[in-house]
């Protein structure tokens, strides 16, 4: 539908000041946080409140209008990229903190309200919210939750899934859902890990219960120092293997150490192979321990050398590479394209030799980051755009690098989603009655498909067209691998 | 085929499909008290079992789900591993499946997690005799909606679990319990609450008879410094946490009705004189046959919260607390999806599902 009938339509029940339909202003939509996709909506909606959401949600089943939700815009798969006859509904006026309950550490807010919004409302507290996803000064929670967004300490303190515990959710079909709550326990069948992570589909979250945690007594991060990525991969696994499960730990290859060196001058060393930053928490006295510990563990695992950030200062510089290390590599290339696949642990130095020799046949070159707690990679693929052909050859690229992780027994998707961008690899790492059945779920909630169709989940026809395309390039890893 | 393995159940569900047979799931079968009566025929999944994957590293097990919750933990023991979980109600004999199955959660669950947080992955056979697999054998995974997680607490309703994938946890270097002499049930739930808010490694803290206990967990160092923080009388291997898991502690065994109250840890304990196990740092209350369900049900209605008839009760009729109807409807559509004719364990959670 164009703009000019949608306005008109949704003017009858919404205020103007609700609407956006200036061209130029669609624009500020057109894309998330995956900018090689592109497509300005029919118009943005903005609710002020929830009787405003459900508003728009009626005139959108009446009318037959595709409906995407948008948090902050910065998602990394495009599972915000508008519907070309369809409305954004932009969450964004949402924001506010609705209630801070310190007694059972929860916090009960709107959707629009920023992931780090949700902490500093509570550090006077000595809480947190855990999940930190690396936009997550301009991430919103209602975009986490339909992403399940991770962040660097995922291993420890879970996902988004393990720190919401109840939602208000408008659907589609004009109800308003109560899932979970607040009491740890809900009847019937679990609606809120279904939820979580379902990509808009489902429903629109309008309030969100989540979980506070008391902020860590003492943090204290290592540097470990690796001559090969192998070597770098043993000492996660030694440490973990002794019993310690850090708060996060990270990896980081050649390049990626050298553009973000260049960058911060966090004290990197620019000839290492690999480095880590395993950084512990709690109590003072356990930390204390623990440092020892992994000290002994990476030097164990050849660590040719090790740092101790030596106080708080020192820790944030530490982090201070790691955390730039995608502008960082930006800093490299016109542009890169960032990869969201997870490998079990032990398949990394197959994976990374598999990536660099992807590498030189495309003639494009990776840095990867990797989140070596729980396996998630984000290979980092240097492109120009300008250049004819090179976005395409990009897409391949990372293309390739998610089905290697789908052999290994790993996924496509760690924490990003799979929006419009791995919609492909979903036919790989699914078989037609399991994506079938995942279609048959979202109509439980959405019998029109109208919440942000054409995303995650692909039809089998296109997986019949994207199935066709990998059997004439052959190049399907591993094919007689299980991939569970 | 690779799920060639499964063909006996694959045959089973076929058969009972075609003459709309309902079929009971059933793992070791110990569990049977729990949920509404049970119709249909006994499906078991004795067969189905052992540890298919564990890679201790990974800090994941791939098993199958009639492998014994004992077994289990014996092999992930012998790694100083655990289940985050604890499952709880188990007896030689439960199951691993049952235990996802029915979704209970051990008294660590408020600090932990519950039984979902710690599912990654899933290998289910549908109603309709379809065998597909959800997740997978990785920490971090957001591809396809949530079917693995779906499954928890699901009662056997929407299909049969042949397999799962569990993250697992160190088992801690050193553990005790501090022992607080608490006459009040809402005092001590509110030094829990207190407790909680602070980085302290609390991991279990109950309520019973007076007397509060609080499960500390962690490195032997930062236990101790935290230990003496708290105070209390301190005890290694309190044998308490196990048999309140297990419900083999005298709480339970008189064999009358036990009724499960959650509530948000904040809400006032209700009849605080009469037999009460507070659990999961104020927010399960377990409570028996000197409780009636009516007066339950009111203080539920008006504090808020869920009571679940748990043993001894009349199971003809409901058991659980309802959802909404608007979220009972989407129950009807899911059991629809993966049990389109109900045979799976029909009624076992709500009458006509």
């Amino acid at each position: 539908m164009e703009t000019g009938k949608l306005e008109k339509i949704f003017l009858k029940a919404l205020p103007r000041r609700c609407l956006v339909s200036d061209r130029v202003a669609l624009r500020t939509y057109e894309c998330d946080g995956l900018s090689a996709y592109r497509q300005p909506p029919g118009l943005v909606v903005l609710p002020e409140n929830t009787e405003q959401v459900m508003a728009a949600l009626k005139i959108c089943r009446e009318n037959a209008i595709p409906v995407v939700g948008r948090g902050g815009g910065t998602g990394l798969s495009g599972g915000a990229l508008p519907h070309p006859d369809g409305i954004v509904l932009s969450l964004s006026k949402m924001n506010r903190m609705l209630e801070i309950d310190p007694e059972n550490r929860i916090a009960r807010v709107q959707p629009g309200v920023t992931n780090l919004s949700i902490s500093k409302a509570v550090e006077h507290l000595g809480l947190y919210y855990a999940p930190d996803p690396s936009s997550q000064i301009a991430c919103t929670i209602g975009g986490n939750i339909a992403e399940n967004a991770g962040g660097v300490h995922c291993l420890k303190y879970g996902l988004t899934v393990h720190n919401v515990i109840a939602l208000k959710v408008a659907t589609i079909e004009g109800d308003l859902l109560e899932i979970g709550d607040e009491s740890m326990t809900a009847p019937g069948f679990n609606l809120l890990s279904l939820m979580v992570g379902s990509e808009g589909m489902m429903g629109i979250v309008v309030e969100a219960t989540v979980k506070l945690l008391p902020v860590p007594e003492c943090a204290r991060v290592v540097m470990g120092i690796f001559e090969s990525v192998q070597d770098a991969g043993d000492s996660v696994a030694a440490v973990i293997a002794s019993g310690i499960i850090p708060a996060g730990i990270e990896m980081m290859d050649n390049p990626a150490i050298r553009a973000a060196e260049a960058f911060v001058n966090a004290g990197y060393p620019v000839d290492a192979r690999a480095i880590l930053l395993c950084e512990l928490d709690g109590i003072r006295e356990e930390v204390d321990q623990q440092i020892q510990a992994v000290d002994r563990l990476f030097r164990e695992n050849r660590a040719t050398d090790i740092r101790i950030a030596r106080d708080d200062h020192e820790r944030q510089l530490f982090w201070s590479g790691r955390k730039a290390a995608f502008p960082a590599v930006g800093r490299l290339s016109p542009d890169y394209y960032c990869i969201d696949g997870t490998i079990p642990r032990q398949a990394l130095g197959k994976v990374l030799t598999e990536i660099e020799r992807l590498s030189d046949e495309y003639g494009l070159r990776v840095a990867n980051v990797f989140h070596a707690g729980d396996g998630n990679l984000h290979p980092l693929i240097l492109y120009d755009a300008r250049e004819p052909g090179q976005l395409e050859k990009t897409i391949e690229l990372g293309s390739r690098i998610l089905n290697l992780c789908i052999g290994v027994g790993g996924t496509i998707t760690g924490e990003h989603g799979v929006g419009v961008e791995k919609i492909g690899e979903m036919c790989t790492q699914f078989t037609d009655d399991e994506r079938e059945l995942f279609h048959a779920v979202r109509k439980c909630l959405d019998p029109q498909s109208l919440l942000n169709p054409g995303k995650a989940i692909p039809t089998l026809a296109r997986c019949a067209e994207h199935g066709a395309m990998h059997v004439h390039e052959g190049q399907l890893p591993f094919p007689d691998i299980e991939r569970f | 085929m690779e799920h060639r393995e499964f063909e006996p159940l694959l045959k089973a569900v076929g058969a009972a499909r075609h003459v709309r047979a309902p079929l009971a799931i059933e793992g070791g079968g110990t569990r049977r008290f729990y949920g509404r009566e049970i119709i249909g025929e006994p499906l078991s999944l004795a067969d189905c079992r052992g540890v298919v994957e564990y890679h201790p590293t990974e800090l994941v097990v791939t098993v199958r789900s009639g492998t014994g919750v004992d077994e289990l933990e014996q092999e992930l023991n012998a790694n100083g591993q655990m289940l985050g979980f604890e499952p709880p109600v188990c007896t030689p004999g439960s199951t691993i499946g049952g235990s996802i199955a029915l979704g209970f959660s051990g008294s660590a669950r408020p600090y932990r997690g519950n039984v979902q947080d710690f599912v990654l992955g899933i290998r289910l056979l549908t109603g309709d005799g379809r065998i597909m697999r959800f997740g997978g054998q990785v920490i971090k995974n957001v591809a396809g909606f949530d079917i693995a997680r779906l499954m928890v607490g699901s009662l056997g309703c929407l299909g049969i679990i042949l397999e799962v994938s569990l993250k697992v946890i160190p088992r801690p270097q050193y553990e005790c319990t501090l022992c607080l002499e608490i006459r009040d049930a809402d005092q001590a739930v509110s030094r829990f609450n207190e407790l909680t808010g602070q980085p302290y490694p609390v991991t279990a803290a109950s309520w019973l008879d007076g007397m509060a206990r609080i499960r500390l967990s962690g490195s032997e160092a930062g236990v101790d410094a935290a230990a003496k923080a708290i105070g209390g009388t301190k005890i290694e291997d309190d044998p308490f946490w196990h048999q309140i898991n297990s419900q083999k502690h005298r709480f339970f065994s008189d064999g009358g009705k036990i009724k499960k109250v959650s509530q948000k840890p904040s809400v006032p304990v209700f009849a605080p004189d009469r037999p009460v196990l507070v659990d999961w740092g104020g927010a399960l209350r377990w409570y028996r046959e000197e409780t009636g369900e009516a007066e339950l049900k009111e203080t539920v209605a008006e504090r808020g919260g869920w009571l679940e008839l748990f043993r001894n009760a009349d199971r003809a009729h409901e058991v659980f607390a309802l959802p909404n109807p608007a979220a009972m409807r989407i129950q009807h559509r899911l059991k629809d999806v993966f049990d389109p004719d109900r045979i799976l364990n029909p009624g076992r959670m709500y009458s006509g599902l």
